[in-house]
């Protein structure tokens, strides 16, 4: 009897709850929340990670540009394949990316992506490779890790939010969903090793430097309270500049910068 | 000294591209007899020294090709020039045979044994048949290898009773003298040997006793060097019409491997091929490889040829392959570190990464990023085939996404929209430059969010009508 219960045991298709794998191989977020909810304490190495998000610009790409941009300084390369528009170069290196790592592929065809895909995951001189593929089915992504762990390679697929139904062999998959007036809401669909975890909110889509409003009105800007769920540190403030009319008034305290009228 | 005698006897059908292990008969004339016949004419009936019109009567489907000595003697430069990886002795045996001086090179391939046999496995890789054959001299090399005796003689002292057991055919002797030993009773080379010196010298020739002086090592037999060439120029014809890539894949094997192994031989790398596709009508196609780094790895050759050949639509069908190497360029030997480091190995990786996709998807379609000086925002960055370090800081926040072209944004009640009102947060930034190349902007930009959440940088085009666009997404 005890045989049949180590046999059952012993197969691979059953999960045991104390079973932890240490994965050393992390890496880490540069966000505190979201290390702490991940297993191994960051984005899993040698495997691929799907970021779902129905609108772009609520801080898809904030949330992994810190990691982006440490890998680039490891002397591996990033590779960035078939981008839906044109990535800014300034921005990323103000992001603090090494330009001289980046590498960007433009393949023509859709079944061309996905060669290149599993050609830039699979060499191991990519530490990280970017996609937006518009349609992946299981099998494809299941080359894809492949790949990627034979290349030890970060995978990153930027997909609609309607695949979250579909199935997937990733090792992580987060949806995000942005809001207006508050931080935008990141929650981890599937975790290997962890649990999901729904309602992280990270500061990923403000503007982050000082901004240069022109008053609508004469009257100085009014000092609005600071928020508590703010994670960011505050940025290094300056003095306070005199106010008056037409001067410009530097923001020092408020997370959200007084909405502006538009100019006539 | 150990010479390695390499004899080609079916060279003549090899060098116009025929197999002779095909199923089709096929022989070379010369003249009025046939010169060589492959197998599948050797099991009709057919043999050499017939007349061709013998031949066709034996084998009516039999194919004849005239036989063209120059295009065997370009096959045996080249491969004395593929050789020289091996050794730095290497001499032509005109017509049909290669002389390898393997005995200085022997210990850097760990042993005579391994280095024939990489020799070997080599040759039969380039599509030649052949018969080899190893001694302290190189004349008995060359008669060992001529009897295909596949023996390895070290020991000088050794050779007379080898040599002995020889027949005086592997002489090459013109068929009079031939007929003349025969008709002596001297059926090998050891009868020839129990003879005075003297008395054979006079009754067949000072010539005959030379050689086999020089063979036993009696009497000393220089041997040119081949020097290899500085360029690599082959054509290959192909024995049928190729319609499609994948059928010219054997014959750029072929090609990539003696490329390679001259390469081998100088310490140099291919940094631009060229390679020619022939047809019958046509002026030849002609394709140009480039690779990023000098390379001579013919797997890695292989496969940035056969994406590129995928990518361009033969005109017609090809007859004959031509593969150019103008430029050797020196290849220094890697360095590899005492202690296995992942990070350090990956700079050959990435380069055959970024030449294989460039082979497969065009050379444009791979590229690096880099920032330029320009307020313009459209004209601060722009693509590079090499790595870039230039540090351009910004002056305000940019987004991550730029649009090729800005989008025009409807305005509703006064606020422009893009899926829903847009809320404007932070600006203006005023950019207003570019007066000196006719390009001239004057626009303020916002940082801007929708009701959705997604965050945008739009500008306000400040000159004519006060339109609103979209430029980028802060992703």
């Amino acid at each position: 009897m005890s045989n049949a219960v180590d046999e059952l045991l012993r197969e691979s298709r059953i999960w045991r709850a104390g079973d932890n794998h240490d994965r050393g191989d992390c890496l880490p977020s540069g966000f505190a929340e979201l290390d702490a909810a991940l297993p191994g304490g960051g984005w899993p190495n040698g495997a691929l990670t799907e970021l779902l998000h129905a609108n772009p610009g609520i801080g898809e790409l904030q949330l992994v540009l810190p990691a982006l941009a440490r890998l680039s300084r490891t002397g591996r390369w990033i590779a960035l394949v078939a981008p839906p528009q044109i990535p800014y170069a300034p921005a990323l290196a103000a992001h603090g990316v090494d330009l001289s790592r980046l590498l960007l592929v433009h393949p023509r065809a859709g079944s061309d992506t996905l060669w290149a895909l599993e050609q830039a995951m699979h060499s191991g001189s990519c530490a990280a490779v970017l996609a937006w593929p518009r349609r992946a089915g299981d099998k494809q992504l299941r080359r894809l890790q492949l790949a990627a762990e034979t290349g030890r390679c970060w995978g990153l697929l930027f997909r609609d939010a309607t695949a979250a139904q579909e199935r997937s062999p990733a090792a992580l998959r987060i949806a995000l969903q942005g809001e207006v007036d508050t931080d935008t809401r990141v929650d981890l669909l599937k975790v290997q090793g962890g649990q999901p975890r729904q309602g992280l909110r990270l500061n990923l889509n403000n503007p982050r430097t000082r901004s240069l409003p022109v008053p609508a009105s004469p009257e100085p800007a009014t000092r609005q309270p600071e928020s508590a769920t703010r994670t960011r540190a505050p940025e290094a403030s300056s003095a306070r500049v005199r106010d008056g009319i037409g001067q410009m008034q530097l923001p020092l305290g408020p997370r959200r910068p007084r909405t502006l009228q538009p100019l006539p | 000294m150990l010479w390695l005698a390499v004899h080609l006897p079916d060279l003549p059908l090899e060098a116009l591209g025929q197999d002779p292990a095909a199923t089709e008969p096929v022989a070379i004339s010369e003249g009025q007899s046939l010169v060589r016949v492959n197998r599948a004419a050797a099991g009709g009936g057919v043999q050499p020294g017939q007349t061709p019109s013998e031949a066709r009567a034996l084998l009516p489907a039999l194919r004849l090709h005239p036989r063209q000595t120059d295009a065997e003697a370009n096959a045996l430069h080249h491969l004395a020039d593929w050789a020289y990886q091996f050794s730095s002795q290497v001499s032509p045996q005109a017509p049909d045979g290669l002389l390898v001086e393997t005995g200085g090179s022997q210990r850097l391939f760990g042993g005579h044994a391994v280095l024939h046999q990489r020799i070997t496995q080599g040759l039969e890789a380039l599509g030649y048949s052949h018969r080899t054959g190893a001694a302290p001299t190189p004349t008995a090399a060359w008669l060992l290898a001529r009897a295909d005796a596949r023996e390895v003689i070290t020991d000088p002292a050794a050779l007379p009773d080898a040599l002995g057991a020889l027949p005086v055919a592997v002489l090459d002797l013109p068929p009079a003298q031939h007929q003349a030993l025969t008709g002596l009773g001297l059926w090998s080379l050891g009868d020839c040997l129990a003879l005075p010196r003297r008395d054979l010298a006079r009754r067949f020739g000072a010539q005959l006793l030379l050689r086999i002086e020089r063979a036993l090592g009696e009497r000393p037999d220089p041997r040119a060097s081949h020097s290899p060439a500085t360029r690599f120029h082959r054509y290959l014809e192909l024995p049928d019409e190729a319609h499609d890539a994948q059928s010219l894949g054997f014959a750029l094997q072929r090609l990539l491997r003696e490329l390679a192994g001259l390469l081998r031989g100088l310490e140099g790398g291919a940094q631009e091929l060229a390679l020619d596709l022939h047809h019958r009508h046509q002026p030849p196609t002609e394709l140009v490889i480039g690779l990023l780094r000098p390379a001579r790895d013919p797997e890695h050759l292989l496969t940035l040829c056969q994406h590129r050949l995928d990518r361009t639509p033969l005109a017609a069908p090809v007859t004959a392959l031509c593969l150019r190497v103008e430029n050797i360029l020196q290849l220094p030997p890697e360095s590899v570190a005492l202690l296995p480091d992942h990070e350090a190995d990956t700079g050959a990786a990435h380069w055959q990464l970024a030449e294989r996709l460039g082979a497969r998807l065009g050379e444009d379609a791979v590229t690096g990023l880099s920032t330029a000086a320009d307020h313009r925002p459209e004209r601060a960055w722009r693509t590079t085939s090499e790595p870039a370090t230039t540090a351009h800081p910004p002056f305000g926040e940019r987004p991550f996404w730029l649009l090729a072209n800005p989008e025009p944004l409807p305005v509703e009640h006064g606020r422009p929209c893009w899926h829903g009102p847009l809320r404007l947060e932070c600006g203006p930034e005023r950019i207003e430059t570019g007066w000196w190349d006719g390009h001239d902007v004057s626009r303020d930009y916002y940082h801007a969010r929708n009701p959705q959440g997604s965050r945008l940088w739009i500008f306000r085009e400040r000159r004519g009508t006060g339109a609103w666009y979209l430029h980028g997404v802060f992703a």
